[in-house]
């Protein structure tokens, strides 16, 4: 009887095996590196690998969405850009002329510009752009300014006019925020089969929820570039995978890291940080739930929150406390708006106590995707307990999420972001849901509200900062949309990495971007 | 075998109907749908509307499940809403990854399952049997979200000998492909393999103490014989149903540790899906998990009435 079953496989050599493949499999594979070919020498990287925290929405291309942000700029262009001064520079338009009027609006437009079809962009596409933007199942953000436009014609070989009913000056905003699409193949873009654009990149392969390439366009209209052949763009949802992906060495950049991660990288030394312009993160109250129609509980919740704290303890300076959606820098916003409700539970108690609404339960519900918004949640949590609510912390899943906000059916008080305000009041109040004046979220409908807002989106450049002022000034004293903090959205790269900027619209451009080893 | 085999192929198919319109129902039940999503955060009432009507989800939910269920007969499983492929393909794309992590991990859990089993039953030593005992209890209490989080920063950024993530198709480069299961896998065996060995190390002791065993020591036979031509075999019982309903488990697992490893897999499309609420996408690849589950156990109870005949016959093991 044989007392061993594989005599020529012992323990001893078992053990051996194991081991030498192990330490092979660990140390003599190595980390691949193989798409970063710089060598360490200063050479310029050719394939650049940036990791982003959600997968593509193909067929919302034409929408401010986080999801987009990579390909809105990169295979795609916009007519032109809007500075942080609110000033707006050429791209795919040369020029624009306003009637003294201020009536209609001519756009030239640059003749030497090819879809990566190959056919010529002309006018007819700036049309069919806009017109895609209207289409009732589009949800493009830009509609609500496009559609304040009583035509658009192609009036040249290289040129759109536009007409308007009453001088709507806010209307550049539109083509600063709407990417020129090919209608040709517009309808083969939601799968991913064709998406063609006339930007600095073509669309190169798609694995849903995975990854997705971008090539170089050779036959960009801005001679000599892009710089890479390759964009290697991989999809990581989860915040620790991508902080370690980017740390491992696996990424060169990062898109919309979470802000506690990328300041923590920030502190590190070891990567660099790069902030887009500041958006609004607000606590939004229901004035259809009693006992938040009055206004004085709404007072009080607005200086129970501490915003000071949110800023450094949970954005670590990566946003600023604020008590005003706009930017701090926007045409009529004063210091005195921006820090009108201070940390002062003392008041909120006695404004409480005076609406007879000490005691209240409320719900609390931070938007789950975000997890500084969740964090920041707790801060206001405690705020609002110490003043003399009784906060239930509401939870929702992403989609349940936004249905609430579209439907303004929060049974109380909730944190979220309204990423437009970034392009300036205007554009803001006609298109972001939290502030439209017919109907928004906070269900805070007023004929004063409905005026002020009017007047922001009436007013000639001159006009508006005391427009917005006045504006500004009605939405604290109603403190129906607090806000808590201006948010960016940061972009973590290596250091070699230069070049990157985020325009208004948050969407990444990567047309004069380099790296090197 | 037979008989028993058709009995229970037809409970199987019973339930997976049961569980389609019972997935069914929940996803439609959760507040939110595809339009919500696709219409994004600043729509109108009107533009949901608008694409409410166009995906059909305007029509009643009994009308919308006989639609599916007949396109499913039919061998269509549709596009999805919120990608706009062919749900087929995408589950194609990313099937080879979920497998791949699923029978690696299935692999690490058997052999160190076996091992640790059969150490914790056979060893004389004290030693090591409660050194084992406590490495179990420690591997049993480490869900895959924290051990894989331990073993990426160790592994990947520390040491940075492994990759932290991501997925390669084995047949395009096998060794980074092999590289970037082991930590995954790791993390989802190791809560698995105790289990396992406690159970098989329970089941030994147990047929240790049997006559046939007793006598075959009796004669002579060696230690080491008796053990894997005797005892395991009579003991693995136990632990092949356990394994059964664990790989239904670390399927299920897959989405934590594909989330945690970036690795594009059918948990993490799922999240995807349940996430933008894709009815269409998460129905198909419920059913699909459901199936897989249903499977294994179905495998696992036709090797043991293969093993049993009392089994077949009608009664249990």
């Amino acid at each position: 009887m044989n007392d061993n079953l594989s005599p020529a496989l012992t323990r001893r050599s078992m053990l051996g095996g194991t081991l030498a493949l192990g330490g092979f499999l660990l140390v003599g594979c190595g980390t691949d590196n193989s798409s970063s070919p710089g060598g360490g020498n200063g050479s310029p990287v050719k394939t650049l690998r940036v990791g982003v925290t959600g997968d593509l929405l193909l067929s919302s291309i034409q929408r401010f969405q986080a999801n987009n942000q990579m390909l809105r700029r990169t295979v795609y262009d916009y007519l032109l850009d809007k500075s942080d001064d609110g000033s707006y520079t050429p791209s795919l338009a040369t020029a624009w002329k306003w009637s003294s009027d201020q009536k209609s609006l001519v756009i030239t437009l640059r003749d030497d510009v090819k879809y990566h079809t190959g056919r010529a962009f002309g006018p007819d596409d700036v049309i069919a752009s806009a017109n895609a933007a209207l289409v009732a199942t589009s949800g493009a953000q830009a509609a609500g300014l496009l559609k304040l436009a009583s035509g658009l014609k192609k009036t040249g070989d290289n040129e759109v006019t536009a007409t308007f009913d009453k001088p709507f000056p806010g209307y550049l905003d539109a083509f600063a925020m709407l990417p020129i699409i090919d209608s040709q193949t517009y309808a083969d873009a939601p799968s991913g089969k064709q998406v063609i654009g006339t930007g600095p990149y073509t669309f190169g392969s798609w694995t849903a929820g995975s990854k997705y390439t971008l090539k170089r366009n050779p036959s960009y209209w801005q001679s000599g570039k892009p710089a890479f052949d390759t964009i290697e763009v991989t999809v990581i949802t989860d915040s620790q995978a991508m902080l370690s992906a980017l740390q491992s060495g696996q990424l060169d950049m990062v898109d919309g890291m979470v802000l506690r991660d990328a300041a923590t990288l920030k502190k590190s030394g070891k990567f660099t940080v790069q902030t887009s312009a500041t958006y609004d993160i607000y606590v939004g109250v229901n004035t259809k739930v009693k006992p938040l129609d009055d206004v004085r509980v709404r007072q009080a919740i607005a200086y129970a929150l501490d915003r000071d704290r949110i800023s450094s303890q949970v954005y670590s300076g990566l946003a600023a406390a604020s008590c005003v959606p706009w930017p701090s820098n926007a045409p009529g916003v004063t210091q005195e708006q921006v820090k009108h409700y201070s940390y002062d539970l003392a008041k909120a108690k006695s404004l409480l106590q005076q609406a007879g609404a000490v005691g209240t339960e409320i719900e609390l519900a931070p938007i789950p995707s975000d997890p500084s918004v969740v964090a920041a949640s707790q801060i206001v949590q405690y705020g609002l307990t110490q003043a003399g609510f009784k906060v239930k912390m509401g939870t929702y899943d992403s989609a349940a999420f936004a249905t609430h906000v579209q439907a303004g059916d929060f049974p109380g008080l909730w944190i979220t972001n309204v990423a437009l305000t970034t392009m300036g009041a205007t554009t803001a109040l006609l298109t972001a849901n939290p502030l439209t004046s017919a109907k928004n979220t906070e269900n805070f409908v007023t004929p004063e509200y409905a005026s002020l807002v009017s007047a922001v989106v009436d007013a000639t450049t001159d006009k508006l900062p005391a427009a917005t002022a006045a504006l500004t000034d009605y939405m604290l004293e109603q403190a129906f949309h607090n806000t808590l903090v201006q948010g960016q959205t940061p972009v973590v790269a290596v250091p070699g990495l230069s070049g990157v900027t985020v325009d208004r619209t948050l969407a990444v451009n990567l047309t004069n971007a380099t790296l090197k080893e | 075998m037979i008989r028993y085999t058709l009995r229970r192929l037809t409970g199987a198919i019973g339930v997976l109907l049961i569980a389609s319109v019972a997935v069914f129902a929940l996803l439609h039940l959760a507040p939110g749908d595809p339009a919500t999503v696709l219409a994004g955060p600043d729509a109108t009432p009107q533009t949901v509307a608008a694409i409410r009507h166009q995906l059909g989800l305007d029509q009643s939910v009994p009308h919308q499940y006989v639609s599916w269920i007949g396109q499913l007969f039919s061998g269509h499983l549709g596009d999805s809403y919120t990608i706009h492929q062919p749900i087929g393909s995408l589950i194609a794309q990313r099937v080879g990854s979920t497998l791949q992590l699923t029978v690696a991990a299935t692999v690490l859990t058997l052999v160190l399952g076996v091992a640790m089993g059969v150490a914790l039953a056979t060893s004389r030593r004290r030693v090591v049997t409660q050194t084992l005992d406590y490495l179990a209890t420690l591997a049993l209490a480490l869900p895959p979200f924290v051990s894989g989080v331990i073993l990426i920063f160790l592994f990947a950024v520390v040491w940075k000998v492994l990759p932290s993530g991501g997925y390669v198709a084995l047949g395009q480069q096998p060794g980074e492909a092999l590289r970037r299961l082991i930590l995954p896998s790791i993390a989802m065996a190791l809560p698995s393999a105790p289990v396992i060995a406690r159970l098989l190390a329970a089941e030994m002791r147990r047929v240790a103490q049997q006559e046939f065993v007793l006598t075959a020591i009796a004669k002579g036979a060696g230690r080491r014989w008796i053990t894997w031509r005797h005892i395991v075999p009579n003991s693995v019982g136990p632990a092949i149903i356990e394994l059964g309903i664990r790989i239904g488990q670390l399927l299920g697992g897959a989405i934590i540790a594909e989330a945690i490893f970036a690795r594009a897999g059918l948990g993490s499309l799922l999240v995807q899906a349940v996430e933008s609420r894709d009815y269409r996408l998460a129905q198909v690849l419920l059913l699909l998990a459901i199936s897989a589950a249903i499977l294994t156990q179905l495998v696992a109870e036709l090797c043991i009435a293969a093993i049993d005949p009392r089994v077949r016959v009608g009664g249990t093991a």
